[in-house]
């Protein structure tokens, strides 16, 4: 046996693969189908058919203008943005302590972070809830930020993984020419972790994005609605309207794929990071 | 800053540093939790301002309730579709991990779903499993098959199985990135090395390959149990436990207890038992692994 | 406690936490005179509004929280608050929180503090009432409304049923017509046989949307009917043994577990949902429907049927040709006991038990003696002179037992119907059932 592939093999291979994707997209593909059918069409053709044309947009138009749509996406972008920017210096603060010096209580730390993260949230909430509340944050946009700026032991260790890399020796240098050890965190630890932090960037957001429930539970009021409280809002009123709740259903998802599609390269080399190292 | 000794300097950082991070931590890790604990000992109603002390009472009820261990054969059907998971997922990275054309974008595909937000894909699976208008009997009947067309949710015998695909679908290629990864760094001279040595393909890979990704299956398979025992969001979403209370899982009728029946304090003593219960798995998989290693 | 589901259960928590609430009872209510002839609700509450639009004390914002949130959709509850806007000029707004999974998020926010000013109690247990909520004794509510001693604690009025619901048969004439029949069925006999008919038609004879459950509560009405109660909890509680195959539920359940057995039902009852079933009903692909009659606004809006073809009269228990129908609660309103701004709530509330077309735009029997319903096939299902039965409140131990032993009505139901053996089924559960009364009695 030798390297070069045999062909057999390869066609297995393929083949293999390809059952996968098939099995991936075949939910998919039915959705994207009835998504462009109108009511009538809807009704009338096998779910198999093709819709008589993919630019009948009038689904989307609906879904959009119905479940306001618009204000969502402004919600979501605003809370996105400031929970990425505060996760990102608690992140890497913890990061850069808990990776860079000894001291007691280090393990009880990184203990609890751990052992916090096999709590399902869901049976937690009323506790969670009341500290919001106490905070005088509950239906404010600032509710789910501060839930999800905190750090979770996963981004933890894959920012320890690449703290790890950085040799100690270019930390004792810096000091040698004087830094601190906030420049050392601030010139050398950050640089450093960039390709990770935009890893977390990438996966944080995608996360922020697909959670429903903290903003449905935070954030009741309607001028606070985000994508996806909206679209599932949307969607739970008309169950039996297809060709809209596949539309809802494209509608949310899009945004994700397209942003997977041009990151990848980050989102892998962050896991592969994460998983390995 | 730069005035101050080294050793000044650390431990104001620490201090400085680890001030929000563990803040944060302790408001919505750990002072959650103790509240769990606590309240576990009450028969709190959820939401009226007493909270009684009652002791062990809500752990005794658990503990005489049998229908409620029951349940965790439910939660066995997941593990039986993360397991599943776990071997597609490696089969697919060792696939992956030899030289092959289209390798980024098959990765790109299997990894697709578990992006997705979840919401939706209860939805959509909603859709494709409709006994009437639904994909996958349609898909069945083209093919022929349409004597096998089902109920998919609505079979209390195969609900479960049905929500377990779901959750395969969409986590498959995370497992698989992940082996995938861990595959990769594996040094190819190793391998090389056992080659020489006459070990064949097999052999090589148990040999070398196996032990060098232990580590990582040990991990994977340790989440694929406590997916399975905390397995939710799926029932919820899409059979809200039925039909007959066959797609119950354990923190479906967690949930139920205390907000649907008020008993707080007894859905509390639920939620501490499955954590006590993911600490068990996790000190006998530990145990396991070594006495395996060695 | 039945209510419109709108859609999927999106969180299926809140599917059906309310049913094990309490009833009220109403004994000096006189109901028929509410759904006797179907007058111009607005001449109605133009006369029943006497509230004072020049108190000083109604100012500002307040917070409400419905689980309607269809009607917030549609905009509906928008226009309410420009009507209460222009009678309280003070007013400067009234937020609207549409909650899908309202019993959990609002034991949640009751938890947290964070309960609006005006929001359906999530719970019946009545001696909680004062804790939670502000007395409405000032409002001069009381002795107008009916199933009044829902809301009421030792005298005083905390909570007021949003609009009542009649239990009923639901038919398509349609369909009946497709199949061959003149009217709806008059005796226990003819159902079967209108049945039998319309599965020969190609129709689903009874709609159930079975997987959902709730739906199913009012079969428990047919046990009231049988058993001349006017509270089956309270039933389950008094008999010895609870549930008998031939007892009132037995046979209550009995004919729907032959409308399920000889297959007059939906073809897959394990895939029903609850849009579909209205469409159903409303198009005349199912002949008959065993429901409240709040569905029929509905099977004309959602269903897309047209409202000539809907039909409503009591649902034919036996063979007597005598007919009864219960009277039961919707959601209550209240006013949070700690909320800010308690006399705009106040306000609120009784704009919408008074003023608003609440009762209208969900398809309820306004609580309001002094109102009239607008559905007019309620005409037709008084012409049967049904004895109507008014909910009695059930008693706090029953209602602490079935809390206790997780008892969902429904759900039991359900099992009970496709259950190969009942007297098994209902003997594990009558066993279970003895066991906490008696742990309950000192």
């Amino acid at each position: 046996m030798n390297g070069r592939s045999n062909p057999v093999r390869s066609l297995i291979t393929h083949g293999l693969l390809w059952l996968a994707a098939f099995m991936i997209f075949f939910p998919l593909y039915s959705i994207v189908l009835s998504a462009f059918k109108g009511k009538a069409e809807f009704a009338h053709s096998n779910i198999f058919e093709w819709p008589h044309s993919f630019l009948q947009w009038d689904n989307f138009e609906y879904v959009l203008h119905n479940g306001k749509l618009f204000h969502a996406f402004g919600n979501t972008i605003a809370i996105t943005l400031m929970s990425l920017v505060g996760n990102l210096f608690v992140s890497t603060m913890a990061a850069y302590i808990l990776g860079r010096f000894r001291f007691r209580g280090k393990i009880t730390i990184l203990g609890a972070f751990t052992a916090v993260s096999f709590i399902p949230s869901i049976t937690t909430q009323v506790a969670t809830f009341t500290i919001i509340q106490k905070l005088g944050l509950f239906n404010t946009l600032f509710a789910p930020v501060l839930l999800y700026i905190g750090t979770d032991i996963i981004q933890l260790y894959v920012y320890l993984q690449f703290i790890r890399t950085v040799p100690e020796e270019l930390d004792e240098s810096a000091m040698l020419e004087g830094a601190s050890l906030f420049g050392i965190y601030r010139a050398i630890i950050l640089p450093l972790l960039a390709p990770a932090i935009a890893t977390m960037v990438i996966i944080k957001s995608i996360n922020i994005y697909n959670d429903m429930y903290i903003p449905y539970l935070y954030m009741p009021s309607k001028e606070l609605g985000v994508v996806s409280t909206s679209l599932m809002r949307f969607v739970a009123d008309r169950t039996t309207e297809w060709q809209y709740m596949s539309a809802a259903v494209l509608l949310i998802m899009a945004p994700v794929i397209v942003g997977f599609l041009a990151a990848q390269r980050y989102v892998f080399a962050g896991i592969v990071a994460g998983a390995v190292k | 800053m730069r005035h101050f000794s080294y050793k000044t300097q650390k431990q104001v950082m620490i201090v400085l540093f680890l001030l929000l991070p563990v803040t944060l931590l302790a408001a919505f890790g750990i002072y959650p939790a103790v509240q769990l604990v606590r309240l576990s000992f009450t028969s709190w109603n959820g939401y009226l301002p007493g909270k009684p002390w009652v002791g062990l009472d809500n752990y005794r009820e658990v503990f005489q309730s049998p229908e409620l261990f029951r349940i965790f054969g439910h939660n066995a059907v997941y593990l039986l579709w993360g397991i599943v998971q776990n071997a597609v997922g490696l089969a697919f990275a060792i696939l992956l991990n030899a030289r092959l054309r289209g390798r980024n974008l098959y990765r790109v595909i299997l990894f697709l779903p578990f992006i997705l937000n979840g919401t939706a894909v209860a939805f959509m699976f909603k859709y494709m499993y409709h006994s009437q208008v639904g994909s996958l009997n349609a898909l069945l009947s083209t093919i022929g098959f349409g004597h096998v067309a089902v109920s998919w949710l609505g079979n209390p015998d195969l609900v479960n199985h049905a929500l377990g695909f779901a959750g395969f679908w969409r986590n498959m290629g995370f497992n698989m990135v992940i082996y995938l990864a861990a595959l990769q760094s594996i040094p190819s001279d190793i391998l090389e090395a056992a080659r020489i040595d006459g070990a064949n393909r097999q052999q090589a890979f148990v040999r070398v390959t196996l032990p060098g990704i232990v580590k990582i299956v040990e991990l994977n398979l340790f989440l694929t149990v406590i997916g399975a025992l905390e397995a939710f969001e799926l029932p919820f979403l899409l059979t809200g436990g039925g039909p007959l209370g066959a797609s119950e899982t354990f923190v479906t009728k967690t949930m139920s207890t205390a907000f649907k029946f008020s008993d707080f304090g007894l859905a509390s003593a639920m939620s501490v038992i499955l954590l006590l219960l993911v600490a068990a798995v996790l000190v006998m998989q530990r145990l396991l692994m070594r006495r395996w290693s060695h | 406690m039945r209510r419109r589901r709108a859609g999927f259960a999106w969180m299926v928590a809140a599917a059906l936490p309310l049913f094990l609430s309490a009833c009220g009872s109403d004994k000096s209510g006189t109901p028929e005179s509410n759904v006797s002839s179907a007058g111009s609700s607005d001449s109605a509450s133009a006369l029943a509004s006497a509230s004072n639009s020049s108190e000083p004390d109604i100012k500002g914002e307040i917070t409400w929280a419905t689980h309607r949130t269809d009607l917030v959709d549609n905009g509906t509850f928008d226009r309410y608050v420009a009507e209460f806007k222009t009678k309280y000029p003070g007013i400067t707004d009234v937020k609207i929180e549409g909650l899908k999974d309202y019993s959990q998020t609002i034991k949640v926010r009751m938890a947290g503090n964070e309960a609006p000013d005006v929001f359906s109690p999530p719970d019946e247990i009545k001696e909680n009432y004062p804790a939670l909520y502000a007395s409405l004794d000032d409002l001069g509510l009381q002795g107008n409304l009916l199933l009044e001693s829902n809301g009421t604690y030792e005298g005083h009025l905390y909570a007021v049923v949003s609009g009542a619901t009649t239990n009923g048969l639901v038919y398509n004439k349609k369909a009946f017509a497709a199949a061959g029949l003149s009217g709806p069925p008059k005796t226990l006999d003819e159902l079967f046989a209108a049945a039998e008919k319309l599965k020969a038609a190609g129709i689903v004879a009874m709609a159930t949307d079975f997987k959902d459950a709730w739906p199913l509560t009012y079969w428990y009405d047919v046990e009231q009917f049988l058993a001349n109660s006017s509270q089956f909890h309270n039933d389950v509680y008094n008999n010895d043994p609870p549930f008998t195959v031939d007892g009132p539920f037995g046979q209550a359940f009995g004919i729907l577990k032959r409308l399920i057995d000889g297959k007059f039902v939906e073809p897959d009852i394990y895939s029903t949902d609850w849009e579909g079933s209205i469409k159903d009903i409303a198009t005349g692909k199912a002949g008959m429907y065993m429901i409240g009659q709040w569905l029929l606004p509905q099977m004309a809006d959602t269903g897309g049927g047209d409202p000539a073809d809907f039909g409503f009269v009591p649902f034919p228990y036996d063979n007597s040709g005598s007919y009864k129908a219960v009277l039961s609660p919707d959601y209550s309103f209240a006013v949070n006991a700690k909320s800010k701004n308690i006399p705009a709530a106040k306000a609120w509330l009784k704009y919408l038990i008074e003023d608003s077309t609440y009762a209208e735009d969900t398809g309820m029997i306004p609580i309001l003696k002094s109102k009239k319903t607008g559905i007019p096939q309620l005409i037709e299902f008084m012409t049967w002179n049904p004895t109507m039965i008014t909910s009695e409140p059930a008693l706090p131990n029953a209602l602490k037992i079935e809390q206790k032993l997780q008892w969902d009505p429904s759900k039991f139901l359900q099992e009970a119907v496709v259950s190969k053996n009942l007297e098994a089924y209902f003997a594990s559960f009558n066993q279970k059932y003895a066991a906490e009364k008696k742990a309950l009695q000192p």
